[in-house]
């Protein structure tokens, strides 16, 4: 008796299966792409803590407090010591091809000039101060404007425990002139700013 | 052990997919307060004020010194800040409303800032579908990397359906000269 043959059926695959067989021929990859995927996951996150602190800190820093210091008063910060020589109001700027810059409408320059001492040897030292009010508005230094021969750090080649000269301009309000308090000197850690003082002649000089 | 290695990966894409619908899902409302000031007027704004005046709508502009032709037309306004008190006031996102349509400022350069005691104004161009100038509203505003709840300024500039007929066609072959830069004045 010869009855009809069935053909045999082909054994099924599960879904899983077939992904795994899919998946197989990645192996030898595996240990190279998990390392790349733990660093990323690693990069990640340091940029998700940094942006959240930056957030944060931003938003929660209380407004800088100053401690007043009296006329001729040294203010350390990082490894310079400042020392405010005047402040000065005009009008207009020469800048450094000799060319008259006058202040915007209602304005003047403020010209402060400082002795910037290192205390040790730096890469790149800083001399970013501020101008601040007596209402505590604080003007940061006007670089773009307006551009003179005046150093407005230590010089390339500097040498430590010697004093240089520098000269760092402001643009303010003139309904400021009169109510100026002083220089800050920033401390990047929290602790109160050094407001270095001076005798300040409030009216505004035409040139300088 | 491929098994459930697989299966680890499956379970973080479908972690993954579920959290994004989530927070899609649970985006919360408009996290701002509207200040709404008239086209050519101050308002308060954070702790300073700001506006817009200055309407002009054209076909043509030059943007430092580039030139540049609209296909639509590019609405210009003035955006101004003042910061009467020690703090400083900033603008940092400028957008032009339209509807459901938001227009992002032709060319870079929409943040207006201004230090204690100054006034500071900036023009900022948007190129726009001149079938949609009716209703045009600016809006603005201080964004930072991550925003919190924040004021908003709105400017209606006054095209209504009824004129703004009147606005494309006086904007046809209208040129107009842009620095790109910012002007800063004290206050009295």
């Amino acid at each position: 008796m010869t009855g009809a043959r069935i053909a045999p059926t082909p054994p099924t695959r599960s879904p899983l299966r077939r992904l795994r067989a899919w998946w197989a021929p990645a192996r030898a990859h595996r240990t190279r792409g998990r390392s790349w995927l733990s660093a990323a996951v690693a990069a990640l996150l340091v940029l998700a803590y940094l942006v959240w602190w930056l957030s944060y800190t931003g938003a929660h820093l209380p407004p800088e407090t100053y401690d007043r210091r009296p006329s001729g008063a040294v203010a350390q910060s990082r490894a310079q010591d400042f020392q405010l020589t005047s402040i000065t109001l005009v009008e207009a700027l020469n800048d450094k091809y000799d060319q008259p810059k006058p202040a915007p409408a209602n304005a003047v320059w403020a010209v402060v000039r400082m002795n910037v001492t290192a205390r040790a040897a730096q890469p790149s030292p800083l001399c970013v101060v501020s101008l601040v009010g007596d209402r505590e508005e604080v003007w940061d230094p006007e670089f773009i404007l307006v551009s003179r021969d005046a150093a407005s750090c230590l010089p390339d080649g500097f040498e430590v425990g010697r004093g240089y000269p520098t000269e760092t301009i402001f643009e303010i309000p003139r309904s400021a002139a009169g109510h100026l308090a002083g220089v800050g000197v920033p401390q990047y850690s929290g602790a109160d700013e050094p407001l270095l003082t001076v005798a300040i002649d409030p009216s505004v000089l035409p040139r300088g | 052990m491929a098994d459930r290695r697989l299966t680890g990966w499956v379970l973080a894409v479908v972690c993954i997919v579920v959290a994004a619908i989530a927070v899609r899902l649970s985006e919360p409302g408009e996290n701002y307060q509207v200040v709404t000031a008239p086209l050519g007027q101050l308002t308060a704004y954070n702790d300073g004020a700001a506006g817009a005046d200055q309407l002009r709508v054209v076909t043509d502009l030059r943007l430092r010194s580039e030139q540049a032709h609209a296909d639509g037309r590019f609405v210009v306004v003035r955006i101004t800040v003042e910061a009467p008190r020690s703090v400083r006031v900033h603008v940092q996102h400028v957008e032009l409303h339209s509807g459901d349509r938001v227009y992002q400022p032709y060319g870079s350069g929409e943040q207006v800032f201004a230090a204690p005691g100054f006034r500071t104004y900036r023009d900022v161009a948007f190129e726009v579908d001149p079938a949609g100038l009716a209703g045009l509203t600016v809006q603005a505003w201080d964004a930072g990397l991550v925003t919190g709840y924040h004021q908003r300024l709105e400017v209606p500039l006054g095209i209504t359906a009824a004129n703004a007929d009147y606005w494309r066609q006086s904007g046809t072959g209208r040129f107009v000269d842009l620095s790109g830069d910012d002007t800063t004045e004290g206050l009295r």
